[in-house]
């Protein structure tokens, strides 16, 4: 829970570090991208506006400029008009004016949206056409370009229309842009047919790769054509047109603007050709430019992606480092507390922070070792108080005392008897609990002391109690702190069996397992309920206890061995009581 | 021959209970005095050869390392003993230094006492170059061999060598010797025969326990008593008692 919270924590931290400066970056960064596109994108409109206008005025100026060149030359003009007078051929006006047709008819092949050219001399009746040849007037399927000629203005040289008409009864109509160029040196006027169609799929060609919708318009702003192949987009920019030209006069002013149409901004990129009377437009929808961006837009998502997922990465390493570390803390924390003291390895230094907590570590072990000592030794100096003060009876005049009765007795009985011997095992008691305590002895000896202690208490209680060993044979060298038997056979003996009134038994294990020595004093005295047992626990285990020997026995096991080597009690009322604990084998 | 021994401790009681409790001439020894104080002692000392002296330690006007070191800077035949309630390194090292013969504790126990005044005066029948080849009859080992097997027969549960020892006023070597030659028989082998038989006879009452028989006759581990049993009647205590049983149904 606690990890997850740091976790977290510092995951947002590094998240804001580096967050942040990539975001402005990045920010930045798209900033030029999109200024460096609408750049491009202005750039790449002119062009195409000039390539489309290139591509016009080539294909249109060269057809017209060679078929106005034809007419200059005076016999072909001749002939011409000869025969549209019907007159008489001579031969060499029939070669010409067939080398004249071959001559109109390749100039309208050689660009393929040019569908046809006619060739009409004023006051005629008739007129010539790439398609067809010559024809009349009032009989020919295209009709209506006749009158849109007749009607123009005679100083107007050049003009363009938009016409509908069918080539053929049986096919659809088709849209043209049409052509009018009057001729220089004779009266007439050339005109060029251009198939709309074939004319998008030309402009089509000519975009740029913003894929910009084009138009072409005529002087009254009509649209003449456009590559936009959904009509819609055509009538609202036509209808924009409308509104604005009203308003603002030309169409020069609109060019390299924003504008709005049903919702969606367009750059509007305007080219006027005033020889032809025609403006281009381009529109580039500005979502065009935006989506430009989305590749980018997505390389830096997945920057930010991969950012995050490092970060989550390195937050997790860092934190579950930082809580190993924490737990070996708390380990050696709990270890040194128990009473191991652990060693502990300073770790590769990483920061200032783990100097600290180095030092604070070795300050703790090293304060844990010293209270330890010093409770040790405020133990040590208990129990040597403890011995001053049965010191303060002389050991001499215990046992000069203890003399004087042994004599007294063998005085009255003249043998020794009963009485001698309770005075001798008394006497070797007192010396063996007078040593000091905290030197080892070997079972064999604490063995002897204790059944010395056993026949002593036998005397008092007669056959009340029974005792027998059961000691593992090869276990009499092994050496334990003294004293850790007697208290407990006392203990059965004074609080299990004393209150009996049958024989009671009691039975002393001693026995090796692993690395450990048993001991265990078994009685079926009269056994204690678990309060009994709680009860006797705390005692031994209270510091203020001082004159139970159990207490004694506990607290020397633990200070010498650590508490997983404390007392054990079990028992069940009524049937026994089983004391133990165990020791190390090497210790 | 008898050796002379002088006993020197600040109470007289002590002093006096040693004179007079102990076999001292049946173990070829006269008190020739009792003092308070090493002083006395010594000036005894300087008038009167004697052989062994057992002293003190703590006393007032001479304590008894003093009196220990001018033995044996002054009187180097004379052999000493120490007396002391209560072990101190201080002593032994003296006592070494003085090669005290011996060191005893205070209550003295019996037969610490008859075995050290024994190696003293088997010392001493060396130096003086004396056999003391008891010139008493054989009834006198009969008798003590009649005392000791009476002894284990009613005290076969807590009998030791040293217990009898005692009761016939010899040290515990001397008695375990002398038992095995006069009765053929070792000391423990005979107190494990009474054990036994008497397990053997209360095996056969069903009302004890094989543990209570265990108790009984000294056992303290019921597993060393069925192991010792086997060794004797090379059947285990279970199978002789279920032996006895099927053959008193048979009758």
């Amino acid at each position: 829970m606690m990890m997850r919270r740091f976790f977290l924590k510092r995951f947002k931290q590094f998240l804001l570090v580096t967050l942040i400066p990539t975001l402005l970056l990045s920010a930045v960064f798209l900033g030029f991208q999109f200024r460096s596109s609408i750049r491009n994108m202005t750039t790449e409109s002119a062009n195409t506006l000039i390539r489309v206008d290139d591509n016009i005025t080539n294909v249109v100026g060269s057809s017209v400029y060679q078929y106005e060149l034809l007419t200059y030359n005076p016999r072909l003009a001749l002939s011409l008009k000869k025969f549209f007078q019907h007159d008489d051929f001579t031969y060499s006006d029939v070669v010409l004016l067939n080398s004249l047709r071959v001559l109109l008819g390749s100039v309208a092949q050689a660009h393929d949206y040019i569908s046809s050219i006619y060739l009409y001399l004023d006051g005629f009746d008739d007129f010539f056409s790439t398609t067809k040849g010559f024809q009349s007037i009032a009989g020919f399927s295209d009709q209506d370009w006749f009158p849109v000629y007749q009607q123009m203005d005679n100083q107007k040289r050049f003009w363009i229309t938009n016409r509908t008409f069918k080539e053929y009864s049986y096919i659809p109509p088709t849209q043209y842009i049409t052509v009018f160029q009057r001729m220089s040196n004779i009266s007439g006027v050339i005109v060029l047919n251009i198939d709309i169609s074939d004319f998008t799929r030309t402009l089509n060609n000519s975009t740029s790769i913003n894929q910009e919708y084009l138009y072409i318009l005529n002087e009254d702003m009509q649209i003449l054509s456009s590559n936009d192949s959904g009509a819609q987009k055509s009538q609202l920019f036509q209808n924009y047109l409308i509104q604005h030209a009203v308003q603002n006069g030309t169409l020069s002013n609109l060019s390299n603007t924003w504008i709005s149409m049903n919702g969606h901004r367009y750059y509007l990129e305007v080219r006027n050709n005033y020889d032809y009377g025609i403006s281009y437009c381009a529109l580039t929808p500005a979502s065009l430019i935006i989506s430009q961006q989305y590749f980018t837009l997505f390389i830096l998502l997945s920057i930010f992606l991969c950012y995050c997922m490092i970060m989550l990465f390195l937050s997790y390493r860092i934190t579950k480092r930082n809580f190993q570390k924490i737990s070996d803390i708390i380990q050696v924390f709990d270890n040194a507390e128990k009473g191991t003291l652990p060693e502990w390895h300073t770790p590769l230094v990483a920061d200032e922070y783990d100097v600290i907590l180095d030092n604070v570590i070795q300050v703790f072990l090293k304060s844990t070792y010293l209270q330890r000592e010093l409770t040790e030794k405020q133990y040590q100096q208990q129990l040597a108080e403890k011995t001053a003060l049965q010191l303060q009876i002389n050991p001499h005049f215990l046992f000069n005392t203890l003399q004087t009765l042994d004599f007294q007795a063998l005085k009255i009985t003249g043998h020794p008897g009963t009485m001698n011997r309770t005075i001798q095992n008394l006497s070797d008691i007192l010396k063996y609990s007078l040593q000091d305590p905290s030197t080892m002895v070997t079972l064999q000896d604490e063995l002897i002391y204790l059944k010395k202690y056993i026949e002593i208490q036998k005397q008092r209680y007669g056959n009340q109690f029974i005792i027998y060993f059961e000691i593992q044979e090869d276990l009499p060298g092994f050496s334990i702190p003294r004293l850790l038997l007697q208290p407990l056979v006392e203990n059965s003996i004074s609080h299990g069996i004393a209150a009996l009134n049958r024989t009671g038994y009691i039975k002393v294990r001693i026995y090796q397992h692993k690395e450990l020595i048993h001991f265990a004093v078994i009685d079926n005295g009269i056994g204690l309920g678990k309060d009994e047992i709680q009860h006797l626990y705390e005692l031994i285990n209270s510091e203020k206890s001082k004159n139970i020997g159990l207490t004694n026995v506990n607290r020397r096991l633990i200070l010498q061995y650590g508490s997983k080597y404390a007392l054990h009690i079990q028992s069940k009322k009524g049937l026994c009581t089983r004391i133990s604990f165990s020791l190390p084998l090497k210790s | 021959m008898m050796y002379s021994l002088i006993i020197v401790d600040d109470e007289v009681k002590i002093r006096e209970g040693i004179a007079n409790l102990f076999p001292w001439e049946q173990n070829g020894f006269e008190i020739k005095g009792l003092f308070s104080n090493g002083k006395q002692a010594l000036d005894y000392l300087q008038k009167n050869p004697t052989d062994v002296v057992m002293t003190d330690i703590q006393m007032p006007v001479m304590n008894g390392l003093e009196l220990s070191t001018f033995i044996a800077n002054e009187f180097p035949d004379t052999i000493h003993v120490f007396l002391t309630g209560y072990q101190d390194f201080q002593y032994m090292h003296t006592a070494i230094l003085n090669h005290a013969a011996d060191y005893l504790l205070k209550p003295i126990k019996y037969e610490e006492l008859l075995t050290c005044i024994e190696n003293i005066r088997n010392k001493l029948d060396k130096k003086n170059n004396i056999r003391t080849e008891p010139s008493v009859d054989s009834s006198y080992y009969g008798q003590i061999i009649a005392r000791v097997q009476e002894y284990l027969k009613t005290n076969y549960r807590t009998a030791t060598l040293e217990e009898a020892a005692v009761t016939v006023n010899l040290s515990p070597n001397y008695l375990s010797k002398i038992f095995k030659e006069k009765s053929g028989m070792g000391f423990s082998d005979y107190l494990n025969r009474i054990r036994m038989e008497k397990a053997a006879e209360l095996l056969k009452d069903i009302s004890y326990k094989h543990y209570e028989i265990a108790d009984l006759i000294g056992y303290d581990n019921p597993k060393n008593f069925s192991r010792a049993f086997k060794q004797y009647y090379h059947v285990t205590p279970r199978e002789f008692r279920d032996q006895n049983l099927g053959s008193k149904e048979n009758r």
